[in-house]
Order: structure tokens, then C-alpha cells, then sequence
């Protein structure tokens, strides 16, 4: 016994190392494992407020860009007006909102890691809940992950195991949008059959099938299309419309319909 | 508690700080990271005992976790860099020994023995972190060149706030 107390006590910088190596390893796998709202993030009311202020001074630094961002989207709205009004009076559009949507700023944001997050300034207090989509810039952003009262951590689209059902404008009603951890302008376009002819500069849209995403949002151009032999889909590069660099404010998307769906697919299974 | 016990405790929230608020947004090249706040634990005095260096190790990991929402990745890293830090420190041990109250920083120890003190310590630092941030050994090449670089920056960036804020606080 005495032995072993001493042996305890020479390696005792050993046994601490290893205990607290494996409290970071139960915090690292408890975050990408299971979805559960972890004190130590930048969701927590300290942290988040500390990063909303410095977000506060450095965004005027950032006015330019987010001027130039909010006019370019001002002007892709009022061309989607313009289209609309211009159909003929005898279709009749249905009234109902699927979507409601509520404006945030992000007030941290990662690109460069494999496992992106971002941070907004909307909380439980806004209504906010877990899976909804967040958009902006006219593309997609990410959905959120853990809501705290203030505010909300979003999993970017630049994060691995975001995954978003996508369609080929005109072409292929079914695929999904991945991103590599790589390139943060860059996604992968994942489970389209070779059969499709696609070139080079085809747009992008969410395909809604999952409820979270509003359809027919850009995510981007296809900006390069690889074939191999043995593969039966193609290796497809799509350019992001959005520039994660740069978004400042986005929208929060909420489905209407979501729960309705859910419920029903519940029954399903 | 003396004056450089709280002059410890201050500057270790400004390391965190600014880390979180100025050094994660500044990133080169989409490549190079600075993680300035491990700047904090190099300069910790000698007489730290191993345990109790680690645990500021892990108190300092985990608030830079919490702003940058890795959730113990970077806790894992310094724990990691404070068990290795005496190993590194004995092995430089110069002729004479450490005098006593000494603080391994470049003003005090000089800046060619900083470097080989630090430098191995900031890349296995930095190998840790970015090896267990892409869980995994797909993309090792970029994933190593990314320690490089973040590891030059790092270092370049401590070395400069060593000589430019820190005043000659001794114990």
C-alpha cells in the first residue's frame, strides 16, 4: 500500500496531466457529440456581451463594406419586386408566410478554422430556437446551434458537419451542399448523378426539403466539375455567393410550417 | 498576496482579452494565427510547482475557449504546455543555474535563449491545437503548414510584447 502511494506521488504531475487532458477531451467531444448547451462558449451572458462591445468599435471600421453589402442586396430585392409585379394578375399567389424573419447582427464570426461558429446578438429572449436558418447577404449563413437568453451560436455553412439540400437551378432537384474545411469560399457539391450535364457557372439554390431554409436562396456558381471513371457522382466545386469575411448583419429565418412538418414526420416513422 | 502576484493576476486577463478581442480576428493569410496568450504561461516565475502551473494553464485554455468557442481545445493545449515547460526549462538550465526569482523572459535571460526556450514549447503548442482543431491527419500537410506559420507569428508577436508593455515588474 505504501508502494503504491509513493509511486502515486512521483508521478503525480503525470496522473495530473492525464486527468486534466482527459476533462479537455470529455469538453472537446461533449461539444461536437452531442448537442447540449455548454456553459463555456461565447453564448454565455459575459462573454457575449464583452464581444458585442468590442463588435460595436470595430464595425465602423467595417461601415464601407456594410454599406456596399446592404445597397447590393437592396437592389436584388427590389429586381425580385419587380418580377413579381410584373406577372399577370390571374395567378394567384398563396398568402401565406412561410417564413418569419428577424433581423441580427453577428457579433463574432470564424472563417478560418475547419469548425466554424458565429455568434449573433438575438437570443431565446427574440424568440429564437434551435435549427433555424440564418441567412444573409441573399445567401445562406448557417443554422442556429445553442440559444442562450441573449444570444445564439450559429453553426456556419463553413463547418463540417453542416450539410444543406441543395438543387442545380434547371437541372438536378436533389443534391447537398458540404464545405471541406478547406477553402472558405469554396463548397462541395455532393450526390449528383452523372448523367446531368451541368457547366461551369450554374447557379446554386437551397432546395427548402428540409423545412429549416426558405427555397430558392443563391449559395453559389459552379466553378469547376470534375468526373472520375469509377465514380458515380461528380466532384463539383461551387463558389459561395456570400463572402463569410465580410456578412455583418443577417436574418434570422424561422418556418412556419417547420413543426407541422416535423410532427407529421414523427408519425412516419 | 504581493505587488507581482496581482500584477500576475492583471496581466492575466489582459493576455485573454486581447487574445480574444484583437489577436483571433488577425489572421494571415487565412493561415497564420497568433495565440498570444500562451506568451502569459512562457513567462510564468521558475519556482511554479508543475501542478499547480497546469492548472493556470487550464483556467487560461478554457477562457480562450469560451471566446472562441473551440470548448477545450485550447484548455488541452496549455495543460499540454505547462506539464512540458519545466522539462524545457531544466534542460536549458545555463552554467550556474537559474538565480533565484528568476522570470524566463528575453530582458532578463537574453533573447537567443528565449528563442530556444520558447520556440519548441509555442510548435508543440500549436501542433496540439491544430491537429486536434481538424481531428485528424487528412490534409497534414496544410494542416503542418499552418502550425509553421502560426508558430513564427506567435513568436514574433510574443517577442514583440515582451519588449514593448511588459514593465520590469520583478518578484
Amino acid at each position: 500500500m505504501k508502494s503504491l502511494f509513493l509511486f502515486l506521488y512521483k508521478f503525480r504531475a503525470f496522473i495530473t496531466l492525464i486527468l486534466l487532458e482527459s476533462l479537455c477531451a470529455f469538453l472537446i467531444i461533449q461539444n461536437s457529440h452531442y448537442h447540449r448547451a455548454l456553459y463555456f462558449n461565447s453564448s454565455n451572458t459575459v462573454i457575449g456581451s464583452i464581444l458585442s462591445v468590442s463588435n460595436n468599435v470595430t464595425q465602423y471600421f467595417r461601415l464601407e463594406d456594410i454599406n456596399e453589402s446592404l445597397a447590393s442586396e437592396n437592389a436584388r430585392l427590389k429586381n425580385n419586386f419587380r418580377e413579381f409585379s410584373e406577372l399577370p394578375d390571374s395567378i394567384q399567389y398563396d398568402s401565406t408566410r412561410k417564413f418569419n424573419y428577424l433581423r441580427a447582427r453577428i457579433i463574432d464570426n470564424s472563417v478560418d478554422l475547419r469548425n466554424n461558429i458565429i455568434t449573433i446578438d438575438v437570443g431565446a429572449k427574440d424568440g429564437i430556437k434551435k435549427d433555424m436558418a440564418v441567412i444573409g447577404g441573399g445567401g445562406i449563413i448557417g443554422k442556429t446551434r445553442y440559444i442562450s437568453e441573449n444570444f445564439t451560436l450559429v453553426t456556419s455553412l463553413l463547418h463540417t458537419s453542416s450539410m444543406v439540400s441543395a438543387l442545380v437551378k434547371d437541372k438536378v432537384n436533389i443534391c447537398t451542399v458540404q464545405w471541406d474545411g478547406t477553402d472558405p469560399y469554396m463548397v462541395d457539391l455532393l450526390y449528383v448523378p452523372r448523367h446531368y450535364s451541368l457547366v461551369v457557372g450554374d447557379t446554386v439554390l437551397t432546395s427548402g426539403y428540409s423545412g429549416i431554409f426558405p427555397e430558392n436562396l443563391t449559395i453559389g456558381y459552379i466553378s469547376s466539375i470534375d468526373l472520375s471513371d469509377d465514380e458515380p457522382f461528380f466532384n463539383i466545386k461551387v463558389k459561395l455567393a456570400n463572402d463569410f469575411y465580410r456578412v455583418a448583419y443577417v436574418e434570422v429565418a424561422e418556418s412556419v410550417s417547420l413543426p407541422e412538418i416535423d410532427s407529421l414526420q414523427n408519425l412516419v416513422q | 498576496m504581493n505587488r507581482y502576484t496581482i500584477y500576475k493576476i492583471i496581466s492575466f486577463f489582459l493576455y485573454l482579452i486581447a487574445q480574444a478581442l484583437i489577436f483571433n480576428k488577425i489572421v494571415l493569410f487565412g493561415t497564420a494565427y497568433s495565440f498570444i496568450y500562451i506568451g502569459f504561461l512562457l513567462t510564468l516565475p521558475l519556482e511554479i510547482a508543475i501542478i499547480p502551473g497546469m492548472l493556470v494553464g487550464l483556467a487560461l485554455g478554457l477562457g480562450v475557449d469560451a471566446f472562441s468557442n473551440t470548448f477545450g481545445l485550447h484548455a488541452a493545449a496549455s495543460v499540454l504546455l505547462m506539464y512540458i515547460r519545466p522539462k524545457i526549462l531544466s534542460g536549458l538550465t545555463p552554467q550556474g543555474g537559474y538565480t533565484l526569482g528568476a522570470v524566463p523572459r528575453p530582458k532578463i535571460l537574453g533573447l537567443g535563449w528565449f528563442t530556444t526556450y520558447a520556440l519548441p514549447i509555442i510548435f508543440v503548442h500549436h501542433l496540439v491545437v491544430f491537429f486536434i482543431e481538424f481531428g485528424g491527419f487528412d490534409l497534414f500537410w496544410s494542416t503542418l503548414l499552418k502550425v509553421l506559420a502560426s508558430t513564427a507569428y506567435s513568436f514574433l508577436v510574443i517577442v514583440v510584447i515582451q519588449y514593448m508593455f511588459i514593465s520590469n515588474v520583478r518578484k
